[in-house]
């Protein structure tokens, strides 16, 4: 074999970087195996922040792979026939190679600190400068997302709460702030559309915000192994016109008092 | 490392200690080495095998047993046998072929009732057509808790509380017909759609609604199947019991005489009976009153407490302040089959069940617990008909009745349980008695 070994690991590094690039390029054979698409006002610096790390990483990995492999080929004893030299090292060396990644992940540390402040720490307020009202509150249970609205007066835990299951209904081109609880055990709260992922622990409330910008169906899934029925525990993201966002409430608060039977089939 | 502690003994005691233990590890690996081996051949024979079947109803067949015995004596005791059971499973196949090829039964109103094509979907293994229409949609939703043959008894169905229906018996508590009859398609599909909090069902409602019509009706076909089995069952113990009689059911070999294939004539007379009740549903819807105006005003709900402190007699098992602590003794009607009769103790009624039924895959017998009414979770939907079905009709399957409270009076009722769940749960607003008797 020889230096054939070397070639071979020298494709794992060009797989590797291909089937990201692959998957990068629209229209590509691995077209819908890249981003979903994002259609939050603040995820854009979640993608920003991914497509550096993932440049950064990409820029390390492929110079070690090089290196991997020239080392490989180098050194390969069926063509070299000098004896071993032994070393005890480099102290320079040992410190570049400390330091730098040390630096590198010091700096990726405080370069995310405003992704983070923005999607975790700063929740959205009203006119008058007060935190936004969670517009709906999302209970994660085994294996379903009990959901229930705060209704005309803006107020959960009160009354004229709306409750449904599953499918979230959210208005257009507003922040919403949705908080996000357990029922039993440790849940994940994901809406890959809107880079949003929450852990859901029990015993803990959570709020989580965003703003859609696009119409449309997209995903709620469960993102932590949460059970036997992980798999089943999805649910549907709805991003309504605000018309249709208010007919909607209108019409599951009507549903919800509904005072006959003939209004008992759903669909 | 251990033997440096063994500073004065003799090196050959330590050799032969060495030996013994490396002697020991190697059995051990091949012990453990024949365990895996083992393993893979018990999986390999038991879960490869793609054919699933429905389970027999020994449950019901062998509490009838015991209680026809116990009224005889001891020289005149009856005994099912093999051939016997081997009768009504293949009656059963005959009819409703298996959970791999269900076929709709060949009696008036079970074409009209059920669709093959939604059999089909829901049947058999996990998978999808070329065409991409689904296979196998109840193993995959619904078999791990509702089991196969739909006996509440799926593999995860033991962690459960409470239990996952058995629709054997065909009897569901979450409708809006009469308290007899069956539920609508509608009322089995508004629990899909929902999900049953407070229980481990979910909601299904993102699925397909062709999906959900499919499940609905293999859940139908299943309680229908149930129904049957436990009728015939009850039948070969009619026939069994009567002396002289002929003990099978009916002779279902191709070349048997007419005459020995009468028995299915019974069966067919079963089977087309209870297609009928599943089929008159729809007429069966329970009468609904209007509520009256402002039902949900202070003074209604103040009316709905009263009836339900007095003349609604709610409290002697939702207890003063709705939390559910009247009454703990309650069993449901799918778990009286597995317990001592009625009026014992529930302790001996749970004792009965461990000399007979223990260890016979059947689900340890608990408690039906009265509803805690301020927790805010509705099993049977919490839009205020539903509470009206439960207060008017009562749950079929559990000691709730209905009745109790009619016409305004139920709807003030109905208002009073709607405002239990917006009480905080440590602070009962209204029943200072209560609270002063505790201290």
């Amino acid at each position: 074999m020889g230096r054939l070994w070397s070639l071979l690991f020298l494709t794992v590094p060009i797989l590797g970087v291909a089937i990201f690039v692959l998957a990068m390029i629209p229209g590509g054979v691995f077209d819908d195996h890249w981003l979903p698409v994002n259609i939050n006002e603040h995820g854009q610096i979640i993608d920003d922040l991914f497509m550096f790390i993932l440049y950064l990483t990409g820029v390390i990995f492929i110079g070690t792979g090089i290196l991997l492999f020239w080392f490989l080929w180098k050194y390969d004893t069926e063509t070299r026939t000098e004896p071993v030299k032994y070393t005890h090292g480099s102290h320079t060396l040992e410190i570049i190679w400390s330091i730098l990644p040390a630096a590198t992940l010091l700096f990726i540390a405080i370069y995310q600190m405003d992704a983070w402040a923005s999607h975790k720490m700063v929740p959205p307020v009203d006119d008058h400068g007060d935190p936004k009202p969670a517009l709906v509150e999302v209970t994660g249970r085994q294996f379903e997302w009990r959901l229930r609205y705060a209704g005309r007066d803006g107020e959960l835990y009160t009354k004229d709460d709306i409750f449904t299951v599953n499918d979230l209904h959210v208005p257009v081109n507003e922040q919403v702030v949705i908080v996000v609880k357990s029922q039993d055990v440790l849940h994940s709260f994901f809406l890959p559309n809107m880079r949003i992922k929450q852990d859901v622990i029990p015993g803990m409330k959570q709020k989580v915000w965003f703003q859609a910008n696009q119409v449309g169906q997209y995903d709620l899934v469960c993102a932590e192994l949460c059970g036997w029925g992980h798999y089943k525990m999805r649910g549907r993201l709805w991003v309504d016109s605000a018309d249709d966002f208010a007919k909607w409430l209108e019409q599951t608060e009507q549903e919800q008092n509904s005072t006959e039977i003939a209004s008992a089939s759903q669909e | 490392m251990m033997f440096k502690q063994i500073t004065k003994t003799k090196n050959n005691e330590i050799v032969l200690r060495q030996q013994m233990q490396s002697m020991e590890s190697a059995t051990r690996t091949t012990s453990s080495a024949l365990w895996c081996g083992l393993l893979l051949v018990v999986l390999a024979v038991a879960g490869c095998d793609g054919s699933a079947y429905f389970q027999f109803n020994h449950a019901y067949l062998d509490r009838q047993v015991i209680d026809i015995n116990s009224g005889r004596p001891d020289d005149a005791q009856i005994e099912i046998s093999d051939e016997q059971e081997e009768n009504v499973s293949e009656i059963l196949e005959a009819a409703f072929g298996t959970p791999d090829a269900p076929k709709i039964p060949g009696v008036e109103g079970a074409a009209a009732l059920l669709d093959q094509e939604f059999l089909d979907m829901a049947a058999g293994p996990v998978g999808r057509l070329e065409d991409g229409s689904p296979r196998g949609l109840y193993r995959q939703h619904c078999a791990h808790c509702h089991g196969v043959t739909g006996d509440g008894m799926g593999p995860t169905s033991e962690f459960l509380k409470p239990y996952p229906r058995d629709y054997r018996k065909g009897v569901f508590k979450f409708k809006h017909t009469v308290l007899g009859a069956k539920p609508r398609k509608e009322d089995l599909r508004q629990v899909l759609m929902e999900g049953i909090p407070g229980t481990a069902m979910p909601s299904f409602r993102v699925y397909d609604s062709q999906e959900l019509d499919a499940i609905i009706d293999y859940v139908i076909y299943l309680a229908i199947r149930g129904d049957v089995e436990r009728q015939l069952e009850a039948t070969i113990l009619q026939k069994t019991a009567d002396e002289g009689g002929n003990p099978l059911l009916a002779d279902t070999s191709a070349d048997a005489s007419a005459e020995d294939r009468e028995g299915l004539l019974d069966a067919k007379d079963i089977i087309t009976d209870v297609v009928a009740s599943w089929t008159e549903a729809n007429d069966s819807l329970m009468p609904t009153t209007e509520p009256p105006a402002n039902w949900q005003s202070d003074e209604n709900i103040a009316r709905g407490r009263e009836i339900f402190l007095g003349t609604g007699g709610c409290v002697a098992c939702h207890g003063k302040t709705g939390l559910g602590d009247g009454n703990p003794d309650l069993f449901d009607t799918w778990t009286e089959e597995l317990v001592g009769a009625k009026g014992q103790s529930t302790s001996a009624r749970l004792e009965f069940y461990d000399e007979h039924f223990a260890g016979t895959g059947t689900l340890k017998p608990r408690n039906q617990r009265p509803r805690n009414l301020r927790l805010g979770s509705f099993r049977g939907g919490r839009r205020p008909i539903d509470i009206y079905s439960r207060i008017s009709q009562g749950i079929a399957g559990t000691e709730m009745p209905g009745g109790k409270a009619k016409g305004d009076d139920a709807w003030a009722v109905v208002a009073y349980v709607l405002s239990l769940s917006e009480e905080v749960i440590s602070k009962p607003s209204n029943d200072l008695d209560f609270q002063r008797e505790r201290n």
